[in-house]
């Protein structure tokens, strides 16, 4: 067994006592009228894990990322976690009888779905790291090395990581680099609680639990469950906000304190990625326009002051990334900001128009120029994403019920319009920014919940219960069966079958732009662990290069352009030998996607650079792996 | 309205209407994903036994 008891029980437990424990004294102290046990573990988790990113974040621009920085806030959540325990026991029983008590047939056959379902992704999230966004678990890996906030310049867009990457940092601080995953487990099991919450506010039992299962096998979903990805984390906080107001929209709330709360869970989700920011606003605009369900307990005035507040706090947590790109780039909302803040030539940036457009042809089919998508293809390629080797889906139930919300229209039992907005308003821009799935958690679930209050309405009327279980269970079969068959691979190494080194060689072919298993150990064995290399492809790739630290040539070539230094071969080497990148890899492939790869081939035949290793790999002559060294 | 308990009343024809729609969208839906993700599955000998069996020839 390479799985300790500490690695499978004390480290998942001591993450989760310390979130828990840091959000529930908040909690309490603002909401304390709030004791329903899944409601507490939704918004504790929420609240905890973002007042930790914080604190994480203030400890790494104050230079003290060590681990007794951050056993100081475990003990803190600790002693938080025993101090509400009492209250947190009888909540648990309440729920547990009421459990018990109003149980059926189908809502035991979905508990016992999800449970078997979390237990897999728990075993999974213990195995090594296989990938992940790079942008995020890189620069904590290099926060923990150099215990301070570390700058790479050629990471425009993401040099500094939001603030579930500071909560790897945390994790990896106390821990070891693994244990990642497990945070990224806690977060996402939170979510899905969260769904299940929102949900029971406008459906029954079932459907809320329905709900919550459909979301989970979401594919990326449950893929950022075992894998450090990061957009489950900003949905989560996303998530939290819209909850948290909706419910005090509800009690009719006047007091500052929760809204600050509000505003401080948006805030951290808006630190999310670049277009995050979008549920903040919509969440603003929502308080403002006069939907039925506020507009007579808030008058316009308070209305105002309420998104004011939410803005406001919201913008303070987000103010260090907007001053990190203001001043790395002179923008503060880079890249949206070129639109209105420099010339309108340059419309979108170099990073952005080599990110989000190179993502947005790999979905076309049809069209392999980046500059050429035809916008309304996203939408019939949405529910379906095709992702070359990645599944990529929304559930059907969403296509089939909204459909029909107009056959119950006048009779729906959500009349909520305010979720209709909620959901159009963030998926819109989103969808038309950068359309992939994994950045659509917030407004899939709310739709999710739409279309099934749309199936329990219809179901009053009409008998149509027996094909809708029937469609559930076929489409239930089809994506366990992916599930299952793609994590248990996990279960080898996780029952000691296999070691690190031999997982990940396992693991290897899975990933489509890891061509070349060979080149990685070659790396692995023949360069000093401590030398920097500058690689094409492989972002997503963790596998051997766990320890080493990497520049992506995707945003060496963004950085470049930037600063104008593109077209001089001598800035060229003055700026990898600034950065001590010694030893440059690319494929034979690459060298129509990278203009630089065609320039340091150029510059080897040149005699200026030397080679150390080139040879075809396993998949054809075509395919010369080059290995050159600056200096 | 809880998934256990039978419907109330039910107007035959739109029930079947909607039952149909029902499971026409989850069918062609889960065949888009086969097609667009699991094409290796439409050519396993298995399948391709299957598809012989019926006479269809993709």
């Amino acid at each position: 067994m390479y799985i300790t008891i500490s690695k499978a029980i004390f480290q998942p437990l001591i993450l989760l006592l310390s979130c828990l424990g840091v959000g529930l004294p908040v909690l309490r102290l603002i909401l304390p009228d709030c004791r329903d046990l899944k409601i507490l573990l939704f918004l504790g988790v929420a609240v905890g894990s973002g007042i930790i990113g914080v604190y994480s974040l203030g400890c790494s621009f104050l230079g003290l990322v060590y681990p007794l920085t951050f056993w100081f806030i475990t003990g803190v959540g600790l002693l938080g976690f025993l101090y509400n325990a009492r209250e947190l026991y009888s909540s648990a029983q309440a729920t547990i009888n009421a459990i018990f008590k109003e149980a059926n047939v189908i809502v035991n056959c979905l508990l016992v779905i999800l449970l078997i379902l979390y237990y897999d992704f728990f075993l999974a999230s213990l195995a090594p790291v296989i990938a992940g966004d790079a942008y995020k678990y890189e620069i904590s890996k290099l926060i923990v090395k150099y215990h301070k906030m570390v700058v790479r310049p050629e990471w425009l867009l993401a040099d500094m990581p939001n603030l579930l990457g500071m909560l790897f940092v945390y994790s990896q601080s106390i821990f070891d680099f693994d244990s990642i995953k497990i945070v990224c487990f806690i977060i996402g099991f939170s979510f899905c609680l969260g769904s299940y919450v929102l949900a029971r506010r406008y459906l029954s039992r079932e459907g809320a639990l329905i709900t919550a299962i459909l979301i989970t096998l979401i594919p990326p979903f449950y893929q950022e469950l075992y894998e450090p990805y990061i957009e489950v984390g900003w949905s989560l906080w996303g998530l939290a906000g819209i909850y948290l107001i909706l419910h005090l929209l509800e009690k009719k709330s006047t007091k500052l304190g929760p809204y600050l709360l509000g505003g401080f869970l948006l805030g951290c989700a808006a630190s999310g990625k670049q277009f995050a920011p979008i549920v903040v606003m919509a969440v603003c605009l929502l308080i403002l326009l006069p939907f039925r369900q506020h507009k007579l307990n808030f008058s316009f005035y308070n209305r105002l002051k309420i998104s004011t507040i939410l803005a406001l706090t919201s913008f303070f947590i987000v103010l260090p990334w907007y001053l990190k790109s203001y001043i790395y780039t002179g923008d503060p909302f880079y890249p949206y900001g070129a639109n209105f803040l420099k010339t309108t030539s340059e419309f979108l940036s170099a990073q952005v128009a080599s990110r989000v457009f190179t993502i947005t042809a790999t979905y076309d089919p049809l069209s392999s120029n980046p500059l050429r998508i035809p916008l309304f293809l996203v939408f019939w390629t949405f529910p379906i994403l095709y992702k070359p080797f990645e599944p990529y889906w929304i559930h059907p139930f969403i296509l089939a019920f909204l459909p029909l919300y107009f056959l119950t229209s006048r009779s729906a039992s959500i009349r909520d319009r305010r979720l209709w907005f909620l959901a159009l308003s963030i998926s819109i821009p989103i969808v038309f920014l950068s359309p992939l799935i994994r950045f659509c958690y917030i407004p899939l679930t709310i739709l999710t919940i739409l279309a099934l209050g749309v199936y329990e309405n219809l179901s009053q009327k009409y008998n149509i219960k027996a094909s809708f279980l029937l469609a559930l269970t076929v489409y239930l079969i089809f994506s366990l069966g992916t599930v299952f068959h793609k994590t248990t691979h996990t279960l080898s190494y996780t029952f000691g079958l296999v070691n690190k080194k031999e997982y990940l060689l396992q693991q290897a072919p899975r990933w489509a732009n890891n061509p070349n298993i060979g080149l990685e150990l070659w790396l692995a064995d023949h360069l000093p662990p401590e030398a920097k290399i500058l690689i094409s492809g492989l972002s997503g790739w963790m596998g051997f290069f766990t320890e080493r630290e990497r520049w992506d040539m995707h945003n060496l070539e963004a950085y470049l352009k930037w600063h104008h230094l593109e077209d001089n071969e001598a800035n060229l080497i003055k700026v990898l030998k600034d950065h001590r990148l010694q030893f440059i890899v690319f494929y034979g492939t690459h060298m129509d996607k990278f203009y630089l790869a065609q320039k340091f081939l150029d510059m080897y035949q040149a005699g200026k650079i030397k080679k150390i290793y080139a040879a075809a790999n396993n998949r054809g002559a075509n395919e010369i792996t080059y290995i050159l060294q600056v200096y | 309205m809880s998934l256990t308990k039978r419907s109330a009343s039910s107007i035959p024809l739109i029930s079947c209407l909607i039952s149909i729609w029902i499971i026409a969208v989850t069918a062609v839906f889960l065949m888009g994903i086969i097609f667009l993700q699991y094409q290796k599955i439409l050519t396993s000998p298995l399948i391709q036994q299957l598809f012989s069996l019926f006479g269809i020839h993709p």
